[in-house]
């Protein structure tokens, strides 16, 4: 077993914040903002859950599961590239993040196909409690990806630039804590909307 | 100093690899069980969200690195995790 266990290993005593405060007071309202959405979706799904039900099994599992893999597979790269700044390793860091946006790219890519094919079926926002909130949370959900990979885009401006060359990372770390929580309302979501049926 | 970053409190390679993979696993299988339709709902939504929880768990320890972080921070965050998949856990009947 390497020192580096998946979950085990020993955890330093200076803890400090990943990224920008700033940020993180950001995220915690945008996963406040999600959570409530998620609970007021479960009131409703126990309310009505055969309503809900038959909409579920309307959905397709291909897309959406791609989906999922791609934003794990972005957060992995982001992960990669936090590291490989932290080595100062400029050019694998780079490297990482565009990893990162290549699949925030594909994760909207696909997410557009699914949407598209839903309003090319009729279905609204008025169509039903269950569409409404699939298109409400999907589509929000699309929008905070989209402002993740303009965050990320911007740090490997930056990067391009050197300002992480022997430097303090703040901006890679921060850019990667809210690309994660992107990646964790998603894994949610994905659960709840797509499998959970 | 603030900023600079320890190497080691970022996952090795080889163990971004695992995690990747373990993650990944665990939405393969979720995908598969929902669409082959072996489980019935009483089985599969708890399941599912358990899974989901397990995976926001590693996203939360191992790629938001809050293993390392401030106990109110980590806390939240773990918090908000457990508040939204128990509760969704009851809204499945």
């Amino acid at each position: 077993m390497p020192a580096d266990s998946l979950l085990l290993e020993d955890i330093p005593q200076d803890r400090h914040v990943p990224g920008d405060l700033a940020m993180w007071c950001f995220i915690l309202a945008e996963l406040a903002v999600f959570g409530v959405f998620f609970l007021v979706y479960g009131y409703h799904r126990w309310r009505d859950p055969a309503l809900f039900s038959h909409g579920q099994q309307q959905l397709h599992l291909l897309l959406p599961t791609l989906n999922t893999l791609l934003l794990l597979a972005g957060s992995a790269a982001i992960v990669a590239a936090v590291r490989a700044f932290a080595l100062n390793r400029q050019r694998s860091g780079r490297r990482w993040l565009m990893s990162t946006m290549l699949a925030g790219g594909g994760f909207l890519v696909l997410k557009a196909i699914e949407l598209g094919g839903k309003f090319a079926a009729g279905i609204t926002l008025s169509s039903g409690d269950f569409w409404m909130f699939y298109l409400s949370l999907t589509v929000f959900h699309f929008l905070h990806v989209v402002l993740g990979m303009v965050i990320v885009a911007a740090v490997w401006w930056q990067a391009r630039d050197g300002r992480y060359a022997g430097a303090a990372i703040d901006g890679v770390e921060t850019a990667a804590a809210y690309w994660h929580m992107v990646d964790l309302v998603w894994i949610v979501l994905f659960a709840l909307i797509y499998v959970a049926r | 100093m603030a900023g600079i970053v320890d190497p080691m409190n970022t996952p090795a390679p080889l163990t971004q690899w695992l995690l990747w993979a373990w993650l990944s696993g665990l939405t393969l299988l979720a995908a598969v069980l929902a669409e082959t339709g072996q489980l019935s709902q009483h089985w599969l939504a708890p399941l599912v969200l358990g899974f989901a929880w397990l995976k926001g768990w590693v996203v939360i320890e191992r790629y938001m690195g809050l293993r390392h972080a401030p106990h109110w921070l980590r806390a939240s965050v773990h918090g908000w995790l457990l508040l939204v998949t128990g509760v969704l856990l009851l809204s499945f009947r």
